[in-house]
């Protein structure tokens, strides 16, 4: 069964109903929608849905026969073109700068595939809806909403190209449009405007152009005035005189002017010599040419010849045979000379060499004889030195002899002085004794007062005595209350040091060497005892006289402390009276038990 | 530590003949007498490492109330305390402190403080990481200690371990035990002065609320590592020089100094023009510049200062004061007067007089085996000829 396509029957229109002749027909017919066109299907006057590439089978005597029973229906088919259309249209609009400018709008607007039903709204006669009343019923609604208030933000320079201006009216249209044909199936798609020259585009592109056309013309003047420049940099004039020199005494231009006005100058240009040069080139190039061109006419008769003959090999060789000879003729020149040279050479040798032997013979012979020379005058000469040092060390000797005896005779002169004064100044005091005697005898009664001045100094050494005493004993308290005070952090060797009336200084030194020289606890309280006593005995009050005590050597001591029972021998030193031995290394002489050297570490006994 | 009544590995007959001042080999046991720096104060000697007991005696202790509550994943924080034991008058510095927690690495601990007077003790608090693993702890505790005399200075390193049982089961118990077993002032001691408990009332402190002392042992590869001894560049780096390094004079003729270590009361060796000790002068080397043939140049030579150069064995280096006027070269670097104090490595030349280099100078060699320094051989430049 054939297919009948449904669609729009002008491309103008944008939606048609079918006419209903067409659906009612005796045979069943077929119907099918495009894909890009929607077909809305209404039975007894309601919208019953819309179908988008849909296929409709309809009329047919089935058909008729079920209306006939069951009753008939009616039914309508309306057919919307779903794509975009484009619509045109002019609006004027006021800019910013106050001035109307032109613009052509360009709509693009299409059918709401959702609701496609509502276009039913825009059709006035129930028949079909145009493109055209479609747009317009949203240009007037835009006009003032979207394009005037649009525009009025920006001056009529600021249009062209304004994308942002382009995409505010367009979201706006949309809105305007959605507003007022959105329940009506019509939707915005895309919205833009063209806008006309307005006059002040025009003003600018005219200021423009002129702009251009100065630069233009400023730039060709720039150009004409650098050519000029160059031509009057690179342009010699030759001024060819018919007159005397000092005719051509010129002052100002019109001295000039006269001048060429007479013809008594004229002006060469020299550019001609360039041209001359240039002229002159072509003419050697020429000449080159030629030459090159009878070089080779030349070499081709020379081989036409030989061809035609003339054998030039024999000729060659003639000439090579020449240069042979001359050749050989000039090596053995050069040899006779060579040899000749040789000869010249050895004679000339043979003679330097006997004249450096007799120089070298004579150098020798009078080398010898000067230093014989040399060596006798030194002598000489030392043996003055020695003469004139000998005469020297014995004057020296005589004066100082002299001198001595001098010396000699003045100290016995001033001995005798001093003896002199000695015993003049020992009778002057013997006279003053003796007056004084007699005054003290004289002065009887003074006796009384000199016994009282006796007693007074009795009295006062009684004073001092007893001072010194409780001085000693006040010491002696502090030195208890010192020791009691230190004992808290005296270990016990420092303590029994301390007890037994050591400073706690040497109980410090006694300390550190009993411990240095103990083996056990017990070797050093022992040690430190007999220490104790030591010190006691050499009266050790300060660490200073512990440690010479110690330096000089602390022999009993040691020899209990070091353990060794009775290693004695102490520190090396040998103690008076005890045996040594000398070390026959270094000499030194060590106690006879020393086993080695203490100064050089020789092994002394075994 | 030293054993008592042999300090320092020394026998009591060393310090018998110690005593007398020029004495050089003990008569007893014919051991070379290596004085402490500071003899004069603290009479001492020392072994080949260095240490003198007397003057060199730190304690470490781990302070009363110790430990007081761990949970698990917290932190300990040990209070320890420093003592300086030394029964002379001498001071200690504590230069550095290191804490290792296991196998990890060595954590520097700053300290606030450095002098250590004699029977003086400072305390310092250092803190473990989390304790979370359960099981024994170890922790390092290791100080470098340095006495001076005069402008020298011995530095020595003295470690203390420290193991920390941690245990889990529904509560955490902290168990310490101290472990004394370097060699101690006394008898090898244990002690487990703390246990905690954390679960209940079970926590237990120091008893007695008295200070656990910690063994200390000498951290001899430590010292060589770290730089507290020997040196820590050049051919021998990590080598540390003996104190009783013998020295070997070569190029000084017949009448040159004889080898051995050094023995001097003050442990330092005098060179310089003056005349030797044994010829009634003050120096241990007489230094004079002669020419090829061995005649003495007096001019140069007056140059050189009487006492010129001081050459002692310091922090297991060689080192050298240089005390003359004109100075003198250690290799580059010239010392004198303000910069007095020199480092002297395996092949440095000391130049005596900086002006003419060439006059006179002293070449050191050291021989070292297994890290350690015995002998260094000092040749004089240019060499007096043995008959000389």
């Amino acid at each position: 069964m054939k297919t009948e396509q449904l669609v729009v029957s002008d491309p103008r229109l944008l939606a048609e109903f079918v006419a209903p002749g067409e659906l009612k027909t005796f045979f069943e017919k077929r119907f099918e929608v495009p894909p890009d066109h929607i077909g809305l299907l209404m039975r007894n006057g309601q919208f019953v849905q819309s179908y988008r590439g849909a296929h409709f089978s309809m009329g047919g005597i089935v058909h008729q026969i079920k209306g006939l029973i069951g009753g008939s229906t009616s039914i309508s088919l309306m057919i919307a073109d779903l794509k975009t259309f484009q619509h045109f249209y002019d609006v004027v609009a006021r800019t910013k700068d106050k001035l109307d400018i032109t613009g052509t709008v360009v709509l693009d607007l299409q059918i709401n595939p959702e609701k496609p039903q509502n276009i039913l709204g825009m059709m006035q006669q129930r028949r079909s809806l145009s493109k055209e009343d479609a747009a317009l019923r949203i240009k007037s609604h835009a006009w003032e909403r979207v394009f005037e208030a649009a525009v009025s933000r920006v001056n009529a320079n600021e249009v062209r190209g304004n994308k942002g201006l382009q995409d505010m009216m367009q979201a706006d249209l949309m809105k305007e449009c959605e507003r007022v044909a959105g329940d009506l199936g019509l939707m915005v798609r895309a919205a833009s405007v063209s806008w006309a020259i307005n006059e002040v585009e025009k003003q600018e592109a005219i200021r423009a152009a002129a702009e251009r056309e100065t630069s233009r013309l400023e730039f060709e003047f720039t150009r004409l005035k650098r050519d000029m420049e160059r031509e009057h940099e690179t342009t010699l004039i030759k001024i060819d005189n018919k007159v005397a020199l000092d005719k051509l005494d010129i002052n100002n231009e019109d001295d000039l002017r006269r001048l060429v006005l007479n013809n008594e100058i004229e002006f060469n240009d020299a550019r001609e010599t360039g041209t001359r040069i240039a002229e002159m080139k072509v003419l050697a190039h020429e000449i080159e040419m030629l030459k090159v061109e009878r070089l080779g006419k030349f070499e081709g008769e020379i081989q036409q010849a030989t061809h035609d003959g003339v054998d030039l090999k024999v000729i060659h060789e003639r000439k090579r045979l020449l240069e042979r000879n001359t050749e050989t003729l000039d090596r053995e020149h050069t040899l006779k000379l060579r040899a000749l040279e040789r000869e010249y050479d050895r004679e000339t040798r043979t003679l330097d060499r006997e004249e450096n032997r007799e120089t070298a013979k004579y150098d020798r012979d009078y080398g010898r004889e000067t230093r014989g020379l040399d060596r006798k005058e030194t002598r000489d000469n030392k043996l003055e030195d020695q003469d004139d040092e000998w005469e020297r060390r014995t004057k020296e000797l005589n004066v100082a002899a002299k001198e001595r005896d001098h010396g000699h005779e003045t100290r016995k002169k001033e001995v005798d002085v001093v003896e002199k004064e000695e015993y003049s100044r020992m009778d002057r005091q013997r006279e003053a004794d003796k007056v004084a005697l007699e005054k003290l005898k004289g002065l009887a009664g003074l006796e009384a007062e000199q016994e009282r001045e006796r007693l007074k100094r009795r009295i006062d050494e009684a004073d001092a005595t007893h001072r010194r005493d409780m001085d000693q004993r006040k010491l002696e308290a502090q030195r208890e209350a010192d020791r009691l005070v230190l004992g808290a952090k005296m270990t016990p060797e420092q303590i029994l040091a301390t007890n037994a009336g050591l400073s706690p200084a040497v109980a410090k030194v006694l300390e550190e060497q009993a411990k240095a020289l103990a083996t056990d606890k017990t070797a050093q309280m022992d040690l430190m005892r007999q220490m104790v006593e030591q010190a006691n005995r050499q009266a050790v009050r300060s660490e200073e006289q512990a440690r010479a005590m110690f330096q000089s050597g602390m022999t009993g001591a040691v020899g209990v402390a070091a353990g060794a029972g009775g290693k004695g021998g102490g520190n090396g030193n040998p103690a008076p009276g005890e045996a040594t031995v000398e070390c026959p290394k270094c000499t030194r002489v060590n106690p006879a038990k020393a086993k080695f050297c203490i100064g050089c570490g020789e092994q002394l006994r075994r | 530590m030293a054993a008592g009544g042999n300090p320092g590995g020394i026998s009591p007959c060393c310090y018998q003949h110690a005593v007398t001042a020029d004495a050089v080999f003990c008569g007893e046991c014919g051991k070379p007498l290596l004085r402490c720096m500071a003899f004069q104060e603290c009479g001492g000697l020392v072994g080949d490492d260095g240490c003198c007991s007397v003057c060199v005696k730190p304690q470490l202790f781990l302070d009363k109330d110790a430990v007081t509550e761990v949970k698990t994943g917290g932190v300990l924080v040990l209070p320890l305390v420093f003592y300086n034991a030394s029964s002379v008058a001498r001071p200690l510095f504590i230069t550095d402190l290191w804490v290792r927690e296991g196998d990890g690495p060595r954590r520097r601990v700053e300290l606030p403080w450095k002098r250590l007077d004699a029977g003086g003790s400072n305390r310092v608090n250092i803190q473990t990481g989390a304790l979370e693993r359960q099981g024994r702890h170890g922790i390092e505790i290791t100080f470098a200690a340095a006495t001076n005399y005069y402008m020298r200075e011995e530095r020595f390193a003295f470690t203390s371990l420290l193991g920390l049982e941690v245990e889990q089961g529904g509560s955490l118990v902290i168990n310490q035990t101290i472990n004394t077993t370097g060699a101690g002032t006394g008898s090898d001691t244990v002690y487990a002065p703390i246990r905690l408990e954390t679960m209940g009332d079970a926590v237990k402190k120091t008893p007695g609320g008295k200070a656990a002392e910690l063994a200390l042992q000498r951290a001899d590869a430590f010292e060589a590592s770290s730089g507290v001894r020997g040196y820590t560049d050049g051919p021998l780096k990590g080598a540390v020089v003996g104190r009783g390094a013998r020295i070997v004079w070569k190029g000084f003729g017949a009448d040159g100094p004889a080898a051995g270590p050094i023995t001097t009361q003050d442990s330092m060796l005098g060179l310089g023009r003056a005349k030797t000790v044994s010829n009634g002068g003050e120096n241990q080397v007489q230094l004079l510049v002669t020419d090829a043939a061995g005649v003495i140049d007096e001019q140069l030579s007056q140059a050189i200062s009487r006492r010129h150069l001081e050459l002692f064995i310091q922090s297991g280096r060689l080192s050298a004061r240089v005390t003359g006027a004109a100075g003198a070269l250690v290799g580059e670097h010239r010392h004198g007067a303000d910069d007095a104090l020199a480092e002297i490595g395996h092949g440095d030349v000391v130049k005596i007089l900086p002006k003419y280099p060439e006059a006179l100078a002293l070449q050191v060699r050291m021989r070292a085996a297994h890290g350690f320094i015995d002998e260094i051989t000092i040749t004089r430049l240019p060499a007096i000829p043995e008959g000389g």
